[in-house]
């Protein structure tokens, strides 16, 4: 009778948790500081994301360990749909492998996948380097000679660097930057000879005349960018990994109700779909996506197998994703 | 172009819109723990869709007003307002503690205007060239220009060079604990996921600085009784300035310089003008340390000098020059403008309507801290006993306000508790603080550079020519700090002119 009784009032503040949601200010946990992308997205992301939710939202930056401490403080939370993360890629897997918290994809429910970022190769314009052949052929002929610079550890540039190397041979210096800025201050410095960083960080200087685009990290040359190749179509051993590149997602704690979950899916299906998002992602020199549930998820999956093995047998993790049960690509 | 910026900077919305930014930047400054960053972010998605011109009024002004901001709360309560006004307590406190509170605030105040005036002239005038010559700096360049600012660590050191080093050490210790820059190793931090984002500067500093002078006040005898006695009236000479006219100079410069190299930021910069100072002014009224009011005109200066110098670079070349003008750089986007190496050429008018709105938006935060400057001082009448609880609430909601994470407050209150225990030892908390700043980009630009130089570290130091300099530099410096050798120097070219001052020396 006890247990029946208890167990109805679960039941009931279950149902009652998905029916009238949002009933009190949800708030949008963006993992890292201001002014990234993942907090420039979010924030454009945000206004809409209320619009379509029907209630208050306010966005908070936790920045920190590559963005763990935020990705922590949101498991922290209760599982009730009222703590939403706006999270770049790391969740799937790279914490894990990289040692830096224990929390993968099977702690949070991918609502969407938003947005994508395409890697590119960046050297100087006065660089002896007139493509990504003559590159990474001398990367192979003088291994370990040529500097690449990257914005820390299991970053976007460095994971490039180790799919380059994996399927051409070439072998870098890889010298490790505090953030995407000083990258690209260092390549235009010349301190360093190339760079990997996204396209969005390397396009002002290629604009300007003083970068050299050496390729992307796609399989078709991008939009508006003709006169750079596209990796896949010089390297063919590359392509079937191909786009390879920075996205992010919406995620919220695993275990939330699902129709609080379908709720999220739908907020975030009519944001996606807006024009206004789709031209600021553009303006960001991002591309927009629009994966909801199932599909985000096996994205995410898929990438986080190929990518956590690939940083585990390039020698950059300090742990096996078979540790946490991510399966081999 | 110029022409068209004018036109749209005097206009009555844009001047309303610049002086409102300044009026929140000079808040948001004074109040311990909300960054002009984190402003800055919020101000740029509150004006997503308003024309450029108003927005970017609105956030230079805050930009500007800021720094003005943070010497206020430093100077009366010993809390930075900003982490880049901590250099502004070292004098600016003890000038409050004697009653002097308000021409301290009224110098800072008038320095800000000279130091943001001298920046915006560099940033108009030969922003090409100082962003080509701070590209110059590489991770070598880097580590021997941090190496030159740990010897400020001596020099600030005051009484004990023993205590000083040893107080700098323990700062670039802490500075490291965390995930490692490099290979994203964990370093002390136990296990702890928190402490894996390495210590909070804010509420390193707010510990440091105000917590720790709050339980000096406390424990005193007389609780029941204000701090400081009397409040003398703001004596604002022009002779004075006068007078300061070289410090002035020199500090703006350094801000100018340091703010141009991307990723040093403005708390070195101000650190950095406060040492020139010190070992420039060779006779200061009042000794440095104690209240001289050239101690809180150096880094003022220098703070607002820095927003010109971090301007370059981004309006240069696209890249930015610190946290701040990274955001600038995103709301440009945001609006449609392509920063970037041709930003100049292609966006004249823009380009002086952010120098002017600087300019005005400098302006109007010394009027507005003049119109509060009469007020201000006050508090400090206030009686221990109650003015006590206010500062350790702002030192909690401050620590936490920055990243919005109560591990910050436990932070704050362990560095409160052990600025405490150093100060009563009669450590110096300012080397702690060099320490801490310093500390972890040494670490990081000394292993890229040996990365970089792949075993010729020594010759790639020798022969690159800014490097060397700085070497050369470094050396001298550490020489003519040496009081004996000094003396030594002195009487041998004194012997050498075969004067009879020798003998007066030795």
């Amino acid at each position: 009778m006890l247990i029946a009784f208890g167990l109805s009032l679960v039941l009931g503040s279950a149902v009652a948790l998905g029916a009238d949601y949002p009933t009190k200010p949800i708030e949008i946990l963006v993992p890292w500081a201001q002014g990234g992308t993942t907090d420039n997205m979010a924030r454009a992301f945000q206004p809409l994301f209320e619009k379509a939710i029907g209630g208050t939202t306010f966005l908070k930056n936790m920045g920190g360990a590559s963005g763990a401490v935020g990705t922590e403080y949101v498991y922290s939370k209760p599982a009730d749909g009222y703590t939403v993360m706006v999270s770049s890629y790391q969740p799937a897997g790279i914490f894990q492998v990289m040692n830096l918290t224990k929390l993968g994809l099977d702690d949070f429910e991918t609502i969407a996948i938003v947005s994508f970022g395409v890697p590119s190769i960046a050297v100087h314009k006065d660089a002896r380097w007139k493509n990504a052949q003559e590159l990474i052929d001398e990367a192979k002929k003088n291994p370990g000679k040529i500097s690449v610079g990257y914005s820390g550890p299991a970053t976007m540039g460095q994971i490039c660097a180790f799919i380059i190397e994996k399927y051409t041979g070439a072998k870098f210096n890889m010298i490790p930057f505090s953030g995407g800025g000083p990258v690209v201050t260092a390549t235009l410095g010349k301190h360093i000879d190339a760079n990997f960083q996204a396209l969005a960080e390397n396009m002002d200087q290629y604009l300007g005349g003083n970068f050299r685009l050496l390729g992307t990290f796609s399989n078709e040359p991008i939009k508006g960018l003709e006169g750079v190749p596209a990796l896949g179509q010089v390297f063919p051993a590359m392509k079937p990994y191909l786009p390879w590149g920075q996205w992010i997602a919406v995620m919220v704690k695993k275990g939330t109700p699902s129709e609080i979950v379908k709720k999220l899916q739908d907020a975030a299906r009519i944001v996606l779909a807006q024009k206004e998002w789709t031209d600021y992602v553009t303006s960001m020199r991002n591309d927009p996506m629009a994966l909801i549930g199932d599909a985000a998820e096996k994205y995410a999956r898929d990438w986080s197998s190929f990518t956590s093995w690939l940083l585990f047998e390039a020698g950059a993790a300090q742990k096996s994703p078979a540790e946490f049960n991510i399966p081999k690509p | 172009m110029f022409i068209e910026a004018i036109q749209n900077a005097l206009t009555v919305k844009s001047l309303l819109l610049v002086s409102a930014g300044s009026l929140l930047g000079i808040t948001i400054g004074a109040l311990p723990g909300l960054t002009i960053t984190m402003t800055t972010a919020l101000l740029v998605s509150l004006t997503y869709g308003w024309p450029t011109w108003d927005a970017l009024a609105l956030i230079m002004g805050a930009y500007v007003g800021s720094m003005s901001g943070g010497a206020i709360s430093a100077v009366l309560l010993n809390i930075p307002g900003m982490p880049s006004a901590c250099a502004t307590t070292f004098d600016g406190y003890p000038m409050a503690q004697r009653g002097e509170a308000g021409t301290a605030i009224g110098m800072a105040r008038t320095a800000s205007l000279f130091g943001s005036l001298i920046g915006m002239v560099f940033l108009a005038g030969v922003a090409p060239i100082v962003a080509n010559f701070a590209l110059k700096f590489g991770p070598y360049e880097y580590f021997y220009l941090i190496l030159m600012g740990l010897t400020m660590i001596s020099s600030l050191s005051g009484g004990s060079f023993i205590k000083g080093m040893i107080a700098g050490l323990l700062g670039m210790f802490l500075s490291i604990v965390g995930m490692d820059p490099i290979w994203g190793t964990a370093r002390y931090t136990f296990g702890n996921f928190q402490l894996m984002r390495g210590l909070n500067f804010v509420a390193v500093l707010i510990g440091l600085m105000g917590m720790s002078e709050l339980l000096i006040q406390a424990s005193k005898k007389h609780i029941d009784m204000p701090m400081v006695k009397e409040i003398k009236k703001e004596v604002i000479k022009l002779s004075e300035l006068w007078r300061m006219k070289w410090l002035i100079l020199q500090s703006s410069l350094i801000g100018i310089w340091i703010g141009a190299l991307p990723g040093i930021g403005q708390t070195i910069a101000t650190l950095a003008a406060y040492d020139a100072a010190k070992r420039t002014v060779k006779n200061p009224k009042i000794p440095f340390g104690q209240g001289a009011i050239e101690g809180v005109v150096a880094p003022e200066v220098a703070d607002n000098a820095c927003i010109g110098g971090a301007l370059i670079p981004m309006l240069a070349l696209g890249i930015p020059g610190d946290s701040t003008t990274a955001i600038l750089l995103g709301a440009f986007m945001m609006h449609g403008i392509r920063p970037g190496p041709l930003f100049m050429s292609s966006e004249p008018s823009l380009f002086w309507f952010i120098v002017i709105m600087g300019t005005i938006a400098a302006i109007a935060a010394y009027f507005l801290v003049r119109l509060g400057s009469k007020v201000f001082p006050k508090i400090l009448l206030v009686k221990a006993n109650l003015l006590l609880p206010v500062i350790g609430i702002l030192c909690v909601v401050g620590s936490y306000a920055t990243e919005g994470n109560v591990f910050d407050i436990f932070v704050m209150l362990f560095f409160g508790v052990l600025g405490f225990l150093l100060r009563l030892m009669r450590f110096p908390v300012s080397s702690i603080v060099i320490g801490f700043v310093l500390g972890q980009m040494a670490d990081s630009e000394l292993r890229r550079a040996l990365m970089l130089a792949q075993g010729k570290f020594i010759q790639q130091s020798l022969t690159r020519p800014i490097s060397l300099i700085l070497i050369i530099a470094i050396i001298a410096q550490l020489l003519l700090s040496n009081k004996r050798l000094r003396e030594r120097m002195k009487f041998a070219t004194a012997s050498i002119i075969g004067s009879k001052k020798a003998e007066n020396i030795r």
